[in-house]
Order: C-alpha cells, then sequence, then structure tokens
C-alpha cells in the first residue's frame, strides 16, 4: 500500500538513478572522489569555523549622550615620595572644583623594597584629635599666630598646619610647635622620609573636560586660584619617578586598550612636571549575550617638563610651574560602537550546501572528462594495434 | 571489494546514454554562460575596495613632525615664527627653519604634475607615491637681481603632538623684544606650498598645499583652524604608510593700525581616532575557489533540471514525438 502511493510520486523524481548494472566504476573515480571528500571535508571545517568564530564590527557615531559621569579607575606607585605629600586633586572645566578628593582613593605606604606597611582610606589627615587624657579637657591650642579656624583652636598639628594655609605662610619648621612635637609629626616625617606611596581607588566625575593631578603638598583655594603648598620641598626637589599599574575609564571591554597600563617613568629627580593629555573617546560595546556596556577609551599625548630652569649664567628661577602627575582630559565628540558578530545560521547552511553541492559538481565534470579521454585513448590504441 | 568501489561518480557507458541535439545545444550555451559568470567572479575577486577602520591610538605619543614650506611677501628679517601649545611651551621656530630670501611670484617653479588631487583615493598609488624620495625642494638662491621683496620659510621641524598655535608674525608686532618692523614693509601676502604633519611625502596632497592668499592691507591676520586625523593607509600587499590628514577652515580679518598682530596663524588640533584604511579585496583566494565551485557546480546541476523540466512539458504537449518507454523504472 504504502509502496503503491509512493510510486505516484516516481514521476517527480529529480535524482534518477542509474542501474547498478550500467554503471562503470574506476579507481581514477575513486581517487577523484576521495579527492573531492578530503577537499569538502577541509572547506567545511573553515566554513564551521568561520561560523563560530565571532567577530568585532565597530561603527562610528556621534557620541549623543547627556549628563553622563564618568569613572576614572586608577592604580599609581610612587617609588619615592612618602603618602603624606601627596595630594589628589580633580578639576573640571565646568566649575565643579573638587579639592582633596576623597572619594573611595586609597593611599598605601610602600617600604623601599615595595612591599606594603600600611593602608589607609584617603581621609582629611589628622583630623582626629588629640588624646583627651594627654591634654586637659577644656585645651585649646595655640595657632602660633596664624588665622584661627571657626572653633578657635588649633588642637592638632594638622591644625595649626592649615591655619598656616589659610593664612599663606609656609609651614617649614614643626619642630617649634607644641601640638607637633606632641604628636610627633617630624618622627613621622623621618620614619616616612624613605618610604613611597601607592594611590589607587576610582574617581567618579562628570564627562567634561577636566584634569587630575596628584602633586605635593595640601592644595587650597585662595582667590579662586588653585595652589599648592609646596614651599617646604622646593629646596630639596622630589622624585616624581611613577609607575602606572592601571589607568581606565570605564569598565574593560575587548579590542580596547589602555595605551597608559603599565607605564614606567624613572629616574625624574629634581622638580618634573608630567603632564599627560589624555582625549577621551567613548565607547559602546554590544555584546552577544550580555547588555551592552557603555564606557571609553583614550589616546594620549605625554609631555613632561623639568621645572629645575637654569638660564645661561647658572641661576635657577623659580619654577613656574607645580611638579607633579597631571591627567588633562578632553571628550571626544565621536562614539565608537562595537557589535560582537557571528555569522547566521541559514547563511553557514548555504556555505554549506555550495561547497558539498558545488565540489561534488565539479568533481563529477572533471571525473567524467577523465574518464572519456582514457576511454578514447584505449580505443585509439586498440585501433592502431588492429591497423 | 576493490578500491574502485568507492567511485561516487556513476558513469554510464556511452551504449546506455542517449544524446539529445537540444541537450547539446543545451550544454553549449551552458559553456558560454558559465564562462561569462566565471570571468564575473574573478573580476569581482580582482576589484579592490576601501575598507574604513576606526582605531582609537594605543601607542603614548610624544613629538610629531610638522612641514612648512610657505612664502611671505615680505624680507626675512622682518618676520618670526613661533609654535606655542596647550602646555605652555612656547618655541621660537625663527632659526630652526630654512629662510631665503626670494621673490613673490604665484606661479610655482615646482612642477607638481605628479601630485594627486581630486581624484578617488586610491591607496596602492598613495604608498607608492609615498616611498618616492624626495626632499623639499631646496630654493636656490637667484642671482643678477639682489632685491628680494619675500622670504621663503621652509623645513621641518618637531613640536609636542598636542594642540597648537604655529604663528608667523611681524617682528615687532606681537612679541617683545624684536625691532619694530615697519609698516609699510608689512605685507602678509603668502603662498602655502607644504603644510604637513608626520612625515614629509611631497606628493602627498594636504588641503593647504599649493594654496595663496593676498593681503589687501598691512594689517591682515590669517588664521587657518586645522583638525587632524591621524591616518593609516595599508595596501593590499600590506604595505603601512602612516600619515596625518586634515581638514581646514580659514578666516581672515583686517584690523585697524595697532588694533591687533597681523601674521598667519595655524591653529591645530589632533582627533583621537586614527583612521585606518585597508585596501583589499571583497573576498579570500579560498574564498573565491569555494564560490567558483559553486557556481559552476550549482549551474550544471540547475540547467540540466530545466532541461528536463523543458522536455517533458514539450512532450506533454506532442507525445508523438516522445521517446518510446517500454518499461517504467
Amino acid at each position: 500500500m504504502v509502496k503503491s502511493s509512493l510510486s505516484r510520486f516516481k514521476s517527480f523524481d529529480a535524482y534518477a538513478k542509474t542501474l547498478d548494472d550500467f554503471r562503470v566504476k574506476t579507481s581514477t573515480g575513486a581517487a577523484v572522489t576521495f579527492l573531492s571528500a578530503f577537499i569538502i571535508l577541509v572547506l567545511l571545517i573553515g566554513e564551521f569555523l568561520d561560523y563560530r568564530s565571532v567577530r568585532i564590527e565597530s561603527s562610528l557615531i556621534v557620541d549623543g549622550g547627556r549628563k553622563e559621569k564618568m569613572s576614572i579607575d586608577f592604580d599609581i606607585t610612587f617609588p619615592k615620595i612618602p603618602c603624606y605629600i601627596l595630594t589628589l586633586d580633580v578639576m573640571d572645566v565646568a566649575g565643579e572644583h573638587q579639592s582633596d578628593i576623597t572619594h573611595s582613593v586609597y593611599k598605601v605606604q610602600l617600604a623601599p623594597d615595595g612591599t606594603e606597611i600600611k593602608r589607609e582610606r584617603s581621609q582629611n589627615l589628622g583630623n582626629t584629635g588629640p588624646d583627651p587624657k594627654e591634654v586637659g579637657e577644656n585645651y585649646c591650642g595655640d595657632c602660633g599666630g596664624a588665622a584661627r579656624p571657626e572653633s578657635g583652636c588649633c588642637n592638632t598639628c594638622e591644625d595649626v598646619r592649615q591655619a598656616y594655609v589659610r593664612s599663606g605662610w609656609s609651614f617649614n619648621h614643626p619642630e617649634g610647635i607644641e601640638q607637633c612635637v606632641r604628636e610627633g609629626y617630624m618622627e613621622k616625617m623621618k620614619e616616612q622620609a624613605n618610604q613611597g606611596c601607592r594611590v589607587h581607588g576610582m574617581l567618579t566625575v562628570n564627562k567634561v573636560t577636566g584634569n587630575f593631578h596628584i602633586a605635593p603638598g595640601r592644595s587650597f583655594q585662595n582667590a579662586n586660584m588653585h595652589v599648592h603648598d609646596i614651599q617646604q620641598y622646593l629646596e630639596h626637589g622630589l622624585d616624581f619617578s611613577h609607575h602606572i599599574r592601571r589607568l581606565t575609564f570605564g569598565q574593560h571591554v575587548p579590542n580596547v586598550q589602555n595605551p597608559l597600563d603599565d607605564q614606567h617613568v624613572d629616574g625624574a629627580e629634581g622638580l618634573y612636571m608630567f603632564q599627560y593629555y589624555i582625549k577621551v573617546v567613548g565607547t559602546t560595546h554590544h555584546y552577544m549575550n550580555k547588555p551592552p556596556v557603555r564606557t571609553n577609551q583614550y589616546s594620549v599625548t605625554q609631555f613632561n617638563r623639568n621645572l629645575h630652569y637654569k638660564d645661561e649664567h647658572g641661576r635657577v628661577h623659580q619654577p613656574n610651574g607645580l611638579p607633579g602627575v597631571f591627567f588633562n582630559f578632553d571628550i571626544s565628540p565621536m562614539m565608537v560602537v562595537q557589535v560582537e558578530e557571528r555569522k547566521s545560521f541559514t547563511s553557514f547552511l548555504t556555505g554549506v550546501c555550495a561547497i558539498v553541492g558545488g565540489i561534488f559538481t565539479v568533481a563529477s565534470i572533471i571525473d567524467g572528462a577523465i574518464w572519456r579521454a582514457e576511454r578514447t585513448l584505449k580505443r585509439k590504441m586498440e585501433l592502431g594495434k588492429a591497423l | 571489494m576493490q578500491f574502485k568501489e568507492f567511485d561516487a561518480f556513476p558513469k554510464v557507458e556511452s551504449g546506455f546514454v542517449k544524446r539529445t541535439g537540444s541537450g547539446g545545444i543545451l550544454t553549449l550555451i551552458i559553456s558560454a554562460v558559465l564562462c561569462i559568470l566565471v570571468f564575473g567572479e574573478i573580476a569581482d575577486y580582482m576589484k579592490l575596495r576601501n575598507e574604513y577602520n576606526f582605531i582609537v591610538d594605543p601607542l603614548i605619543n610624544h613629538e610629531l613632525q610638522i612641514n612648512v614650506d610657505i612664502t611671505v611677501a615680505m624680507p626675512c628679517d622682518a618676520l618670526t615664527v613661533d609654535l606655542r601649545d596647550i602646555a605652555n611651551v612656547q618655541l621660537s621656530l625663527s632659526d630652526k627653519l630654512h629662510k631665503i630670501p626670494t621673490h613673490f611670484t604665484l606661479s610655482s617653479g615646482v612642477s607638481r604634475t605628479d601630485k594627486m588631487r581630486d581624484q578617488p583615493l586610491n591607496v596602492k598609488q598613495l604608498v607608492r607615491a609615498a616611498s618616492r624620495n624626495a626632499a623639499l625642494a631646496q630654493a636656490s638662491k637667484q642671482k643678477g637681481n639682489e632685491d628680494f621683496k619675500a622670504c621663503r620659510i621652509f623645513g621641518s621641524f618637531e613640536s609636542n603632538k598636542l594642540s597648537s598655535n604655529l604663528h608667523i608674525m611681524a617682528a615687532g608686532h606681537g612679541y617683545f623684544g624684536t625691532p619694530h618692523t615697519d609698516h609699510n614693509v608689512m605685507n602678509m601676502t603668502h603662498k602655502i606650498d607644504e603644510f604637513s604633519f608626520g612625515e614629509l611625502y611631497p606628493t602627498i596632497v594636504n588641503p593647504l598645499d599649493d594654496s595663496f592668499e593676498i593681503s589687501e592691507t598691512a594689517f591682515e591676520a590669517f588664521q587657518y583652524f586645522i583638525v587632524v586625523v591621524p591616518t593609516i593607509y595599508v595596501d593590499r600587499y600590506k604595505n603601512r604608510l602612516m600619515t596625518n590628514q586634515y581638514s581646514v577652515s580659514e578666516y581672515r580679518r583686517a584690523y585697524d593700525e595697532h588694533q591687533g598682530f597681523p601674521g598667519l596663524f595655524f591653529k591645530y588640533d589632533f582627533e583621537p581616532l586614527t583612521v585606518m584604511i585597508t585596501e583589499e579585496s571583497s573576498m579570500s583566494f579560498g574564498h573565491l575557489l569555494v564560490r567558483l565551485a559553486g557556481l559552476v557546480g550549482g549551474y550544471y546541476v540547475t540547467a540540466g533540471m530545466a532541461h528536463k523540466v523543458l522536455s517533458a512539458i514539450y512532450y506533454w504537449f506532442r507525445p508523438e514525438q516522445a521517446p518510446l518507454r517500454k518499461h517504467n523504472v
């Protein structure tokens, strides 16, 4: 029954089969079969690999984002500068001036051999008041003649220091100040003198042109000017050798390199100003099976300047700049969109069919030609013998 | 089981195959069309297209070479060349660049016929042109007439790869400490023969090359706002050419006497994105082979089936011409 209904479709058979009795099989044919099978296999593997591989297609659009924040993730080691000297400031052109930023930034004191000694979250150093047992309940420290803070007292060495800064004086001789002697300020300084410092952490800033810098001395705002108190470091100079382990402006995505990662700058004795001019390009990465990620990549131009300027007579001039490491960032209007792509399954199937069908047919044509040629030759030879 | 048992291509002794006239014609037509298609495919493979990619420069930049060749219609000793960048670095270039007294003529003596302009981008030609070694043409002093009214400023210098302002001004106007230039001498008419960033490739034409501006008054300032886009050209043999393209917009302004500083101001800035233009064929050689096999095979099979269908229809209408069917298989 099944057979008879099937036989009705017989006339539609596009794959008319030659009866086995009429088929001629030759060893050259078998050789061509193996050869073509091998070629098909190789091409199929290639096609499959091509289908499985993920390509990143990138295109360029104008960045249309608004009110965006940008996170700066950094990890910088200063092997020659103790932590108490360094200050981190973030400034942006939009007027948002965040002095002494403490936003999840850590300072790690490093021994001269690079091992970590003490790790602290960077807060306003020395904010803790003096031990009340040591001084009386009603202790109100003298500010050494400098402008007093709102509380009217300078109870810690740090208070005195800030009072000096407010008055525009330089804080050069802590050994004469009672609070500092009690706190062991000089010992602390001496102890840390050979230490290094690792500053790492995360800042979140507005995505506008701006800069952040790591420079010596406490910074303060004086008549709309950003000033660092560096008087005490000028004489000896500071070695601002640094090692940038990481500087990223957002999450890591494939195909994006951060040029400043693992960047060493050594031998910077004296007063050096290291400027990094960074251009930030917004980047969106569309993963194949994860939500898209917005991040940033950057290009950078480095520029160093020695602030110890000697004129032709050998006189050392006042430095016309602030020693330290400066990262000036600028935002590009363009945005890179990266899309992970894979060939579609249907196009893979089309490719497979083209390979199998194409190679097989071509091989059969070639084989037929060889066979015919062989036969003709044989016949001619037989004819020649007969003659 | 013999080796030949593996033969997957059934061949039928010619005694058992029926050859028809229509089949013969069809084969000829198929071969002709196939030839055309194969040639089309090969031509497609040979054709090159430019692939544009954008990368953010992964290297740390320091300095960049800038090449200039500008003739200003003023005596050399009355001109100063300076550069100032956003890192507040000031560079006096008056001594670093060559200054040669010359005559101001707008017909350039240097033949520029081999320069390419307003042509569709051809990376291969560009890369080849760049490898042609030609230094900035050394101007030979014209002898005889010693009354030179113009100055040719040319040469290359390194500066920080930062947005900067390169300016050519009259001495005494703008910078202190230089002798004041008489207002009668001042004339900012100029001709630019070369203004490029990166290694000097004289045969590559940049937007400012071969341009000139004529100043009408003594106190006139010409400002060129330039945005530089680093570019890498890669031809199909993987030869690389790293250079910089730029776009320029200009602005001129005439001042009353002593109201402003006359001069030529080139303000340039750099794009963080590098354009990578790669010349490549649309497919690989392996891909071409697969396509050819698919084409030949598919076409052969399709045409065969078409022949079958057509003859079936033909015999449907004229059953008397149909070949005798002795038995149904």
